[in-house]
């Protein structure tokens, strides 16, 4: 049997090493990325209607046509996004404002359009929002 | 000598069931809230059977220790964890310990083994929760298993050096 | 050793396959209102599916407006008993249970009211006075009459005195939110219906839900936040559904002793309940926004419900069960108001 007396070679301390670089490596892109990939949905009675993306500097403004003729006008400017205009009386997808981070949306019952914000949650985003 | 060493087996094992017990004490779910994930105390065991036994024996022994381990106290989950946690580390110790001498001590030997048992529940965790949250924590576990890998072969060095005096195996 | 490696290999492949935590989530359109749900567990994706199916039940059994509602014909049974499923029964007996127990600020014989302003219609307009007292005459909580069956498990049989009509919209979500769940499928779920959010939970392990408080003025953003374990929490406000007229903001929480939309200085309140009370989160937030923050303050310190006031000068103030939460499955998480001009009295 081999004596195992002898303490720490070498490739202890690279062993060692070694771990604190990997360490190192896997915690590295949890701070150097800050922000997390954004992505907008757009639903309509359930149906995903458009996924995009977002990013610095994308401007895009489009219709979406609701069943019995109603539109919301979404647009697009940057990593934000915001129903722009509506033709249902209550408004209250236009009033929602800009949406900004992962997990808000903006609903029109009317028209049935669910336009939500998914991506990475940053630490101190909430799960929900009671309203 | 055949049922010597299945006895030597299931004292191990029972050996290693007890240090699973003594880990469920140790709070790490308050720095690391993912169920199931462990600090690896029990890779003495398995570093102490690949040195003294042979490479079989040990991977039985961890494979009863696991599972008696998750029928006791735990879940599925954690007991993929331990699964994929225990035979990584025991793959890497094995692989290390040919090296053993001029290379490596049992120190380093019990580092990598705990890194890699580490990253083998971790991994074990993205694959169960389909979700690459998990990662977060590994920086976390990996500081961690370098004092826990020092104090693993610290005691396995010790058991060895004792042990030469007397053949458990005769 | 062969038979034993086998063995091993499909206790494994079983293992992986069959037990793993699956994770589902849907959105669909119920009860007027937009339904969220995302469940984990080991069957999360049926649970989803469930839960699904037992809010259009709900919403077909309970729904003021579709002829086949039992709601509905109650509603229009002129005066007679009306013989009605469990579901429905229970639910008029607790909306009831509220309302006496906040001495009918929360009544769910308003429906005159709703239907006098029209607001969230295009018809939406300041009526006569002579109108709403007329609509007031209909409106007491007192004029619903409940008998139970001999099997209690069967439901019972209700009546509605002097034209008054039932209208179980205030209460249904929260309702819907903790009886949707119910099998062992889902272990932990996060339900969003309407502004109504339940955090469900079965086995204790999952973290408390992290719920911010919308901002009135932008409902996308949050004021605070809280943290909550198998609770639900639930927001009454004065911006989900209203009209403006000279400059008055019309909205539609009502005050069902004036007619008038509740005058009380509030913009929103919100209650946080057990899992399982979301009927009552419901009707108690609807009751303490009409209250207004002294009396509403009041009552909650009374019963020891935790609630947070916004108030319309920019205060907001949490209730005594709320301020000494901490170590419960409720929790005041961070104030965020302070740019918006906002002070936390906690």
């Amino acid at each position: 049997m081999k004596d195992r007396l002898r303490t720490f070679r070498p490739g202890d301390f690279a062993v060692c090493v070694l771990v604190l670089l990997l360490a190192a490596a896997v915690a590295a892109p949890f701070f150097f990325v800050p922000q997390g990939a954004l992505y907008l949905e757009v639903r309509q009675d359930q149906q995903l209607v458009r996924r995009v993306r977002l990013a610095d500097g994308v401007q895009e403004t489009f219709t979406v046509e609701g069943r019995a003729g109603g539109h919301n006008t979404i647009e697009i400017d940057g990593r934000r996004v915001r129903i722009r205009e509506a033709d249902c009386h209550d408004q209250v997808c236009v009033r929602t404002g800009w949406l900004t981070r992962a997990g808000q949306s903006a609903v029109c019952l009317p028209n049935r359009l669910v336009v939500k914000l998914t991506g990475q949650k940053a630490s101190g985003d909430v799960d929900a929002i009671v309203r | 000598m055949r049922i010597k060493r299945i006895a030597l087996c299931g004292l191990f094992t029972s050996l290693a069931l007890i240090l699973s017990l003594v880990e469920r004490m140790v709070p790490l779910n308050l720095v690391v809230p993912v169920p199931g994930i462990k600090l690896g105390l029990a890779n003495v065991v398995t570093l102490f059977a690949l040195t003294a036994m042979r490479k079989r024996e040990a991977s039985a022994i961890l494979l009863c220790r696991v599972t008696l381990a998750s029928i006791f106290a735990g879940s599925v989950t954690s007991f993929l964890f331990s699964l994929f946690g225990g035979f990584l580390a025991l793959g890497v110790m094995a692989l290390l310990l040919r090296r053993e001498g001029r290379w490596f001590s049992l120190f380093g030997i019990s580092v990598a083994g705990a890194a890699a048992h580490n990253i083998g529940q971790v991994c074990a965790a993205m694959l169960v929760l389909g979700t690459a949250d998990v990662l977060g924590y590994l920086p976390l576990l990996l500081l961690t298993s370098i004092p826990m890998g020092l104090l693993t072969g610290l005691v396995c060095r010790t058991v060895l050096n004792h042990l030469k005096k007397i053949d458990i195996f005769a | 050793m062969n038979k034993i490696r086998l063995a091993a290999i499909c206790l494994l492949l079983g293992l992986v396959s069959g037990c793993g935590v699956q994770k589902a989530e849907s959105q669909f359109f119920a009860m007027n209102t937009v339904m969220g749900i995302q469940a984990e567990g080991a069957d999360a994706k049926q649970a989803v599916v469930q839960a699904e199916q037992y809010i259009n039940k709900l919403d077909r059994m309970l729904s003021r407006t579709r002829p086949e509602s039992e709601i509905y014909a109650l509603n229009h049974a002129g005066g007679d008993w009306v013989t009605v499923s469990y579901e429905t029964y229970h639910l008029i007996d607790q909306a009831k249970g509220l309302a006496m127990d906040t001495d009918g600020a929360y009544d769910p014989t308003v429906a005159p009211l709703t239907d006098l302003w029209g607001i969230g219609t295009e018809g939406a307009h300041v009526p006569q006075q002579s109108e709403i007292d007329a609509a007031l005459t209909h409106v007491d909580y007192r004029n619903i009459e409940l008998e139970p069956a001999a099997d209690a498990s069967a439901g019972g049989r209700v009546r509605l005195l002097n034209g008054a009509e039932v209208d179980l919209g205030g209460i249904a979500k929260g309702f819907a939110g903790a009886w949707a769940l119910t099998s062992e499928d889902a272990t932990a779920a996060l339900l969003q219906l309407g502004g109504n959010v339940s955090a469900f939970e079965l086995d204790g392990q999952a973290k408390p839900v992290k719920i911010g408080i919308g901002d009135p003025d932008n409902v996308a953003e949050y004021l605070a936040t809280v943290e909550v374990r198998d609770g639900c929490v639930v927001t009454t406000g004065d911006y989900e559904r209203y009209f403006e007229q000279d400059g008055v903001r019309y909205h539609h929480v009502f005050d069902p002793k004036t007619g008038y939309p509740a005058q009380s200085g509030l913009r929103s309140v919100t209650v946080l309940q057990p899992y399982e009370e979301g009927a009552a989160a419901d009707g108690y937030s609807t009751a303490l926004f009409v209250m207004g923050l002294e009396r509403g303050l009041d009552f909650c310190n009374r019963n020891g419900i935790p609630a947070l006031f916004i108030t319309q000068d920019k205060r907001m103030v949490p209730s005594d069960a709320l301020k000494h939460s901490s170590g419960t499955q409720f929790a005041f998480g961070e104030f965020l108001g302070a740019d918006k001009g906002y002070t936390y009295e906690g």
